[in-house]
């Protein structure tokens, strides 16, 4: 790790926010028409022809809300895994968390009929049995990131095995839930935010409050406990927490990988020893990703949608191979 | 004497005629995949792997030796009644040969896409029919060859030709009227699935004046896909006058979207679900169904086919 913040923190955090902004707007100018800059201004002032106002008020601009917490959300995820575990391999999508939480999503789908609240409540019991069989399988102790990553792809291969089996025998359904194994953000509405909402803002918030013992996980165990923080406990409660956002968001977006391991390394990259801005830098770019991943997504096959998740797999899966590639430089960052 | 001229004429008599007779017999039939097929007789035990094998089996008046399901959802509901006692072989991509192995049928009647990977293994059970069941055509054309098959080669004719002759009553009757669009979609999730114009059920909707707001396939006959998802951003921009919906097993999320309620078909109560025969319609009874379907609910319902 670096000693000083390799980029200024308030050019870091200037250049996220703006670009962020603008992402946002573009998110509420793109779709099925493109709104043009006057009328955009129209509709948020409460005019504009009743279409457009429709489009934006009710499907864009809740998915570009949802595609920031989303996004922010795996982020701070991957970044407290990681960070708790001193692991820069450690994600949402590399601990078996996200397949598990999908396998657990696809059972309830496939054998009940359930209500929308049961959703979050299932992928949280799937994610946290994923999560828990990984840690257990790498080891309590060590924790070493070839372990880990070797122990979450077996966890996420009896997970997507699970998965395929039931895909076999839920019929008519199979079609829909291949699609929702792909991860999307398309149809996302109010109803799906106000539903999430609480999974993630309050484990979010809670992160961000701990800011000194996640920074106290960061040095070596022995160190962290003779300056009197209980490591095993709250390394316990870090854990939880990343894996309930995470758990949670699968069920209302389907799997979407990648982020929690993309974001923390570019914003560990930017803040070097700053680790109480890793959190919040990360959540930023996080929602950058996600954000602007879903924008491609409405325009790259139109008038058809890719899964977003399909493009962060895209842009995700190279940068882990160049972290395998460079392991021993990213240890020692 | 012996004469040798009578017994080669005898001879020859007793080679040629059974030959004939048998060449007679052999039904040679060629299915969507391009292969070629020997029949040495007409099946009387074919098995199922797709709803439409079923159907045209029950049609043609044979009841068939085994058929696929749609998994925990069973056999199609328009049949089941028909097909009571018949042995069920799992969903129709993963049927169990097993059990077909041991029921011995004489043929398999398959849908295509679900069936080519296992060609090989069906084919070593019995002659295997793989046929594309997307289009109008492709329905056609798998009734005439089922038909051939079973045996009932005229009476499939009689199928065909008798539904082409409703199609054109029924679309007799929207003579006149301006066209009016239509959205067939399916999908329990956020968002739905809307399907293209080559679709049969669509096709059909299209013959009688309903244009579908799906639009066509570049290639149509490639068949698939068979539509697309489609936001309901774009749904909304297309705005057609009247929904279908296919049934699915949970509540379809994307009608609780606060869209929903601003689609015209929405607010001038123009929705309607659809059975489930209208996914695979391809049959003879599910085709006839269908039309049956268009015409209680768009053609005799004034309402719903609209003259201004």
């Amino acid at each position: 790790m670096a000693n000083h913040p390799n980029v200024p923190l308030y050019r870091a955090y200037g250049t996220a926010f703006l670009i962020l902004a603008v992402l946002f707007v573009l998110g509420l100018m793109a779709g099925s028409r493109w709104v043009s800059p006057s009328s955009l201004w129209a509709v948020l002032n409460g005019g504009g022809d009743i279409l457009t106002k429709v489009s934006v008020m009710e499907l864009r601009l809740p998915r570009n809300l949802l595609g920031i917490l989303g996004g922010a959300a795996l982020g701070m995820a991957g970044a407290v895994m990681q960070g708790v575990t001193r692991n820069p391999l450690a994600s949402p999508g590399l601990t078996g968390v996200i397949a598990s939480a999908a396998l657990a999503v696809v059972s309830l789908r496939t054998l009940a009929n359930p209500d929308a609240f049961w959703l979050p409540l299932m992928a949280l019991a799937g994610g946290f049995l994923g999560g828990a069989l990984t840690f257990v399988i790498s080891g309590r102790r060590q924790l070493q990131p070839e372990r880990v990553v070797l122990a979450g792809i077996a966890v996420t291969s009896l997970a997507t095995a699970v998965t395929t089996g039931l895909l076999l025998v839920s019929g008519a359904e199979a079609a829909e839930l291949y699609y929702w194994l792909a991860g999307s953000l398309m149809g996302r509405g109010w109803v799906q935010l106000e539903l999430v909402l609480p999974w993630l803002v309050l484990p979010m918030a809670a992160l961000l409050a701990m800011h000194r013992p996640f920074k106290l996980l960061q040095l070596d165990d022995d160190l962290a406990l003779a300056m009197g923080l209980a490591v095993g406990r709250w390394r316990l409660i870090f854990l939880l927490l990343a894996l309930l956002i995470a758990a949670a968001l699968v069920a209302f977006t389907g799997p979407i990988v990648f982020i929690g391991l993309v974001a923390p390394h570019i914003a560990k990259r930017m803040i070097g020893s700053e680790i109480k801005h890793w959190l919040p830098l990360t959540a930023l770019l996080g929602a950058l990703l996600l954000l602007s991943a879903d924008i491609l997504a409405r325009q790259l096959a139109f008038p058809q949608e890719l899964p977003v998740g399909m493009l962060t797999a895209l842009i995700g899966a190279p940068w882990l191979i160049y972290l395998l590639n460079t392991k021993t430089s990213v240890r020692s960052a | 004497m012996f004469d040798f001229r009578n017994l080669a004429i005898a001879l020859l008599f007793a080679l040629v005629v059974p030959a004939v007779w048998a060449s007679d017999q052999s039904i040679e039939l060629t299915d969507d995949r391009g292969a070629t097929m020997r029949l040495s007789t007409a099946a009387t035990q074919p098995a199922a792997i797709s709803t439409f094998g079923a159907d045209v089996s029950l049609a043609l008046g044979v009841v068939p030796v085994a058929v696929t399901d749609y998994g925990l959802q069973g056999v199609p509901d328009y049949l089941s009644d028909q097909l009571k006692g018949v042995p069920t072989l799992g969903p129709r991509h993963q049927p169990n040969l097993e059990i077909l192995s041991k029921l011995s049928p004489d043929l398999v009647i398959a849908i295509r896409r679900y069936t080519e990977k296992d060609g090989a293994h069906l084919e070593s059970i019995a002659p295997l029919l793989a046929l594309d069941l997307i289009s109008l055509s492709d329905s056609l054309r798998a009734v005439e060859l089922a038909g051939q098959a079973l045996g009932a080669h005229e009476k499939a004719i009689k199928l065909n030709a008798h539904f082409l002759e409703r199609i054109d009553e029924l679309s007799a009757l929207r003579k006149e009227k301006p066209a009016t669009t239509i959205a067939l979609l399916t999908s329990g999730s956020e968002t739905p699935f809307i399907y293209y114009e080559h679709f049969l059920a669509t096709a059909l909707l299209g013959k009688l004046g309903f244009n579908s707001i799906g639009g066509a396939l570049e290639n149509p006959e490639e068949g698939i896909p068979l539509g697309y998802r489609v936001s309901l951003e774009a749904l909304l921009e297309l705005n057609p006058d009247i929904i279908l919906m296919l049934p699915t097993s949970r509540q379809r999320a994307f009608t609780m979207n606060p869209v929903w309620p601003y689609l015209q078909a929405v607010q001038n109560d123009r929705v309607f679900e659809v059975p489930h025969y209208w996914k695979e319609g391809a049959g003879p009874i599910a085709r006839e169904r269908i039309l049956d379907d268009i015409e209680r609910l768009l053609l005799n319902n004034p309402e719903n086919s609209p003259e201004t």
